[in-house]
């Protein structure tokens, strides 16, 4: 039994569960921001499963431009979040709470 | 299941096997470890350690990756571009015109970043 | 750090429209050259950046305004050239011409990243305009992103205020996850359909929705509707608008308010009349809710604020509800009246904002309590800021009102008559909190040593006209209904 669609589409989903959960429960800026890296990852591998078994190459050249956002994502993001320990000494997402009210 | 996923369960087998056997001959040959506050210091009969066993090191190395990793897949356009451009160069140089446009937009990214004092290490 | 904003133009193939006429292309241009002239050139330009940034705005917008005519596509389809993407475009243009005219007021804001903060709003339009015109879920996904990166980095542009970094991260979580939802939706559609071009997915949708693929195709429209739903901040996907309008400066508040949530309804519109059009039925009771949690989330939370930047944020979200409304009834008239309502928030949102930014740092502060005695300090500009914030809760004869007057007459005659009646309580809602700013202004004394407030006079007109506006919209939509009206004819 050589691995199918549905099994890249397990990983995928899972991937992308796991991501979520990491997004909702953890408090670290970064490690927060690496699962929602962990999510886009999840739908690159779905992209790529399809665009293998549907025989097209559209959805990997789209999957090009995908992680090219997500690169430029992950340079502002972390610019930020370096600017953001500069001025606060703190990465956890629940110490920012000035803009509440 | 294929025969060819073998080899690989019995990797799997392996890799499992070792580690934890270790552990159960350690369990059932070895003393029991004493433990007290100089035992559990990092260097047990050497200096004590001072400052953070994790280092932060400089951002610099942060921004020189950043960057290199943009124009890297910013330079990974190329390739397909670089497939198809016979082909498509034969019937309208629209392709190549295009490719141009973004390779200037490349190389202003390029200068801002250089202006800005991005490729400066000794800053 | 902005060098990917070029991709999703290099697919390119025989187009009816040649590449370089497309207008995305030369505002690149210019941003790039005011980006790279205000680091390189002569120190008299460096100084006048936002002033130069301002005036090419102006002239972008008379030329779009007045030489533009709809037909034609782009890159064998992956960009069209209709009359939805030039009304937004035109939007888009207003909103980038008015923030880079705020930011000539702030010269004492962020003053060592002038160029980027003048500058980026160009590459933010370029976004917005290759949104509203996408013809393919890659073009719609890059310059989605573009357009939210970009954000993020104006968000945060004064970093030595702390709050204004704050914002710009807890938008940078928000967005990192509406992008992580768009990117999976699109590939479950991708997977489903096999196609990533509106038209194509347009024809195999319903067939894939009502096959074996029935759940995918689900999953998929959920991930893409929850990504758009971050994007117009609509509830329940609304955490991060009140945070990022309060923690960013005043122009890129008003920015963000004005073009990004037309940004987003413009691919609301984009989606639901092209590749999603045949399963418009299944999703519109979806939008539906979205808009009476959004009307309900955002007017109620706006009650208790203090700070008029975060009610705008607050308010914003109703706003996206009642806009969500007209997209829900699903008719031609429903398409109208949201890019009517759009138009006329704008205007009213910017007089309120733009007063705002002109007087926050005379104030000491965005406040309530700092417009205390405004009647008595600046009697015109007290009645500004009153035009303005009646025009949003929507009193006649503004262009708020006929807006909300229309689009809650497209969703009865859709049938969705409990959702005009959970809007009515909103707007009651609203009435309360856009009214208490004036009580602040109009019956509350200054502070004894309050310093004079210096606006300068092109200020002065820019939000006049602005207010004038407004009332046009209100009392003679004749002329700019036609407009839309012709320009949607084939939608």
């Amino acid at each position: 039994m050589s691995p199918g669609l549905i099994h890249y589409l397990a990983v995928s989903g899972a991937l992308f569960l796991i991501g979520l959960a990491g997004v909702i429960v953890r408090r670290n800026i970064i490690v927060v921001y690496m699962c929602l890296e962990l999510m886009l990852a999840a739908g690159i591998l779905a992209m790529v499963a399809f665009s293998r078994f549907l025989g097209r190459a559209d959805g990997q050249v789209f999957v090009f431009f995908i992680i090219t956002v997500a690169a430029a994502e992950v340079a502002v993001g972390l610019a930020l979040i370096v600017a953001l320990f500069r001025a606060r000494r703190t990465t956890r997402l629940d110490e920012l709470n000035t803009l509440r009210f | 299941m294929s025969n060819e996923f073998v080899p690989f369960l019995i990797q799997m087998v392996f890799a499992a096997a070792v580690p934890l056997g270790a552990f159960a001959v350690a369990l059932l040959l070895g003393q029991r470890a004493r433990t007290s506050a100089a035992k559990d210091t990092p260097y047990e009969c050497g200096m004590e350690p001072r400052g953070t066993s994790s280092p932060r090191f400089s951002v610099k190395f942060y921004l020189v990756a950043m960057l290199f990793i943009i124009f890297d897949i910013e330079v990974v356009f190329f390739y397909p571009w670089a497939v198809a451009f016979r082909d498509a160069a034969g019937q309208s140089w629209t392709i190549f015109w295009a490719m141009l446009f973004f390779t200037g937009l490349v190389v202003a990214g390029l200068a801002y970043e250089w202006k800005k004092g991005g490729l400066d290490w000794s800053r | 750090m902005i060098v990917g904003l070029s991709c999703g133009m290099l697919a390119s193939s025989g187009c009816t429209m040649p590449w370089w006429q497309i207008p995305e292309l030369c505002w690149l241009l210019l941003g790039t050259v005011l980006l790279l002239g205000g680091c390189w050139g002569p120190e008299t330009l460096r100084s006048r950046v936002a002033g130069v940034s301002a005036a090419l705005f102006g002239l972008m917008l008379v030329l779009a305004l007045f030489f533009w005519a709809p037909g034609g596509e782009a890159f064998g389809g992956f960009y069209r050239w209709d009359g939805l993407s030039i009304l937004f475009k035109r939007l888009f243009l207003f909103g980038g011409f008015i923030a880079s005219w705020m930011m000539l007021r702030s010269p004492d804001g962020p003053v060592a990243h002038r160029v980027e903060y003048v500058a980026l709003p160009w590459f933010a339009v370029v976004a917005m305009g290759l949104m509203a015109s996408a013809g393919d879920f890659a073009v719609l996904f890059v310059s989605l992103e573009t357009l939210t990166i970009t954000s993020y980095i104006l968000v945060s542009m004064e970093r030595d205020r702390g709050t204004s970094l704050e914002a710009g991260v807890k938008y940078l979580v928000m967005g990192g996850l509406s992008a992580a939802f768009l990117v999976y939706g699109i590939a479950l559609l991708y997977g489903s359909c096999g196609t990533l071009r509106f038209d194509e997915m347009a024809g195999r949708l319903p067939g894939a929705l009502a096959g074996d693929m029935g759940p995918v195709v689900r999953a998929g429209l959920l991930c893409v509707m929850v990504a758009v739903g971050f994007k117009v901040a609509a509830a329940p996907f609304q955490w991060w608008a009140p945070d990022v309008y309060q923690g960013a400066p005043v122009p890129i508040t008003g920015f963000l308010a004005v073009a990004s949530k037309a940004a987003g309804f413009a691919v609301l519109l984009r989606l639901l009349w092209g590749p999603f059009g045949g399963v418009r039925d299944t999703l519109a009771p979806m939008v539906a809710w979205l808009a009476a949690a959004s009307i309900l989330v955002g007017n109620l939370g706006a009650l208790s604020q203090r700070n008029l930047k975060r009610l705008m944020g607050y308010s914003g979200i109703g706003h996206a509800g009642y806009l969500l409304m007209g997209v829900a009834a699903g008719s031609a008239a429903g398409v109208e009246a949201v890019v009517y309502y759009l138009a006329g928030y704008a205007v009213a949102a910017l007089v309120v904002l733009g007063l705002l930014g002109g007087l926050v740092d005379r104030l000491g502060g965005a406040e309530m309590r700092h417009l205390n005695g405004l009647a008595k300090r600046e009697p015109g500009l007290a009645w500004l800021m009153l035009v303005g914030l009646a025009s949003l809760a929507g009193l006649p004869p503004l262009a708020g009102f006929l807006g909300k007057w229309m689009v809650f007459a497209a969703a009865f005659q859709a049938g969705l008559a409990w959702l005009v009646i959970v809007a009515g309580v909103g707007v009651v809602a609203s009435l309360y909190y856009y009214l208490a700013p004036v009580r602040n202004m109009f019956f509350e004394s200054p502070p004894p040593d309050a310093p004079p407030l210096e606006l300068d006079l092109p200020f002065r007109t820019c939000v006049s006209i602005l207010m004038g506006l407004a009332i046009i919209l209100g009392i003679a939509p004749g002329p700019f209904m036609a407009t839309i009206g012709r320009l949607l004819a084939g939608l």
